[in-house]
């Protein structure tokens, strides 16, 4: 399982908030706010072609303006907001495979990629497997 | 890749507006308001289709831009490495490296006076085709102290020797 990094709000039991946005852990699908994360088909499968829900291979490789700036001592970039946190999960490198259940990693650039389905399901089920990985992230910012 | 302009792509040129956006927002305070994160989802929407080159020149840029608003600037002492440093900055100017010569300026400002350091990073964006964000950098030198010395051959570090891009 490769090892992925997303910076993400953090709930009051320490993983990340569930939510359809670019701060949770989950996808945006919604045309009508402007900003998607993976496009569906007609009948509200999720098409595979390659995008999902973002990831990197470390926390240092988010955009500046995705590391909590609270972060600033160890990465001088850091301009993000300071709700979040780094999260990370899986232990492999970073390359394309078997993320978990029913999920793959599919890199589109050496240092980022997008979790998606493994075959193509309703949005529902997707977002379901995304949520169904939630005990497994930890925070890292080290 | 010398001597060239920066992009203009629309991609490049939305997350460029926002780093200047999230920079007055902290700047105001602001940068941790539901208008910051607008923003930064904005930005992250496109960021994936700038070049690698172009995400490190912003990336780089959020962290010069910080200079602009920290405290007090203590010298520090110089070393070996300073001569090779501004060999390599002085290089980059003069091939028209503008990246490279912003990330070796990145390495030496610690040693010089904050306000010379804008002034230079002023002309380099201002070389590289970008007015705007050379403002940004420009207002700070104008501001900004300089013991006394408003000529950068009298700067700190590189007497007579450091390159300012024309």
């Amino acid at each position: 399982m490769p090892k992925v990094y997303r910076t993400m709000k953090c709930a009051t039991d320490r993983f990340p908030v569930v939510e359809s946005s670019n701060q949770g852990l989950g996808v945006r699908s919604d045309l009508q706010a402007g900003i998607v994360d993976v496009d569906l088909d007609a009948d509200g499968f999720v098409v595979l072609n390659g995008h999902g829900m973002s990831v990197v291979p470390e926390w240092r490789k988010l955009p500046a303006f995705l590391i909590p700036s609270r972060l600033r001592d160890r990465c001088h970039k850091a301009r993000g907001d300071n709700q979040t946190a780094c999260f990370t999960m899986g232990a492999g490198p970073f390359q394309d495979g078997v993320f978990a259940d029913q999920l793959e990693l599919r890199k589109d650039k050496p240092h980022h990629g997008c979790i998606v389905p493994s075959a193509s399901v309703p949005l529902s089920q997707f977002e379901s497997n995304i949520i169904g990985t939630r005990s497994q992230w930890v925070i890292d910012e080290e | 890749m010398s001597n060239r302009l920066f992009s203009r792509s629309s991609d490049y040129l939305h997350c460029l507006r926002g780093m200047h956006q999230l920079h007055a927002l902290n700047l105001s305070g602001q940068d941790q308001t539901d208008e910051a994160n607008r923003i930064r989802g904005q930005m992250e929407q496109v960021w994936w289709n700038l070049s690698e080159t172009e995400q490190e020149r912003l990336d780089g840029l959020s962290e010069d831009l910080y200079t602009l608003s920290d405290g007090l600037w203590k010298p520090s002492p110089t070393t070996p490495e300073t001569k090779l440093l501004q060999e390599q900055y002085d290089h980059a100017v003069q091939t028209g490296n503008w990246d490279e010569a912003l990330n070796s300026l990145r390495l030496v400002a610690h040693f010089l006076e904050p306000a010379a350091v804008s002034t230079l990073r002023g002309s380099i964006w201002q070389s590289a085709g970008d007015p705007e964000t050379a403002e940004l950098f420009y207002e700070h030198s104008a501001h900004g102290p300089r013991n006394g010395q408003s000529d950068p051959a009298k700067w700190p570090l590189f007497p007579g020797q450091i390159e300012v891009p024309q």
